[in-house]
């Protein structure tokens, strides 16, 4: 994965945060590999990607920064327990994925609907012949992080051109 | 005027209603799929239907394409994260009026739902 393969998905991530939840995001360095995505977190809302682009986008949050984000894009207060808490999750991750996607014009991606993980323990794992990039993101004093695992996007381009 | 919402997640079809309501449209109805939408304009008749794209069961495409078919006038309003000019295209050629790109300012979705309108009551 190319750094430049990435940027897509922090100017959906800034453009969605901005937009749509008045919060300011800033970024840390982006890591290559598993090691450093968080597996201790509570809140992981999840989008498949397929076609020009293979591959899924992870957004990850602990708890209360993910209560935090729920209830800046609702505009109100929404329970961890509610069924609007696990939906404004997805939507978020959709929003961010489809944000990016639309960065990529000229290439046919689809992306799924979103699934949501709310519990504790659970880790992310990349499809082996992926290459997984995890962002760290500040919003408002708060961490999370956007993970991205591609399909080598170069190898990809290099089929289609054939 | 009734608007119908039209999309999968609960939080977004909040997000929309509060925009209307802030532009005076308060008569709003909702669907969580094509499928349901169907259902939904038979029964309220609305007069602009705001879609989303990506949803389960029938996308909002397939809505639109089955609505416009069986005779469906409201004007519609795409509001989608799927911006690309194909996909534009593919809607246009559907029968969408208007396009509005997840993500949105309140202002941004209330100048397209007004321009819709004003477009359609002068038609």
């Amino acid at each position: 994965m190319q750094p430049n393969d990435i940027s897509p998905f922090i100017k959906a991530t800034k453009s969605v945060f901005d937009t749509m939840l008045r919060l300011p995001v800033s970024f840390g360095k982006p890591t290559l590999g598993q090691s450093n995505i968080p597996k201790d977190w509570h809140v992981t809302g999840i989008i498949g990607l397929s076609g020009d682009l293979v591959g899924a986008v992870a957004v990850m949050f602990p708890r209360l920064t993910a209560k935090a984000c729920v209830e800046a894009l609702a505009g109100m207060e929404v329970d961890f327990e509610s069924e609007m808490f696990a939906d404004a999750i997805g939507e978020l991750a959709n929003m961010i994925s489809g944000a990016a996607k639309a960065q990529y014009d000229g290439k046919d991606i689809s992306i799924s609907c979103p699934s949501v993980i709310v519990g504790s323990g659970n880790t992310f794992h990349s499809h082996s012949n992926t290459h997984t990039v995890c962002i760290p993101c500040d919003a408002d004093g708060s961490s999370f992080c956007i993970v991205v695992s591609l399909q080598n996007v170069v190898a990809s381009e290099s089929k289609v051109a054939a | 005027m009734k608007v119908l919402i039209v999309d999968d997640s609960k939080t977004m079809r909040s997000i929309v209603k509060n925009c209307l309501g802030g532009i005076g449209y308060s008569d709003v109805e909702e669907a969580c799929d094509g499928q349901d939408a169907l259902e939904k304009v038979a029964q309220c008749k609305p007069g602009l239907i705001l879609l989303d794209w990506n949803m389960p069961n029938m996308n909002g495409i397939d809505f639109l394409k089955a609505y416009r078919a069986k005779g469906g006038k409201a004007p519609v309003v795409m509001v989608t994260t799927e911006s690309e000019k194909a996909r534009v295209i593919d809607a246009i050629r559907a029968g969408a009026n208007d396009f509005v790109v997840k993500p949105f300012t309140p202002d941004v979705l209330a100048k397209h739902v007004n321009r819709t309108i004003e477009k359609a009551q002068a038609a």
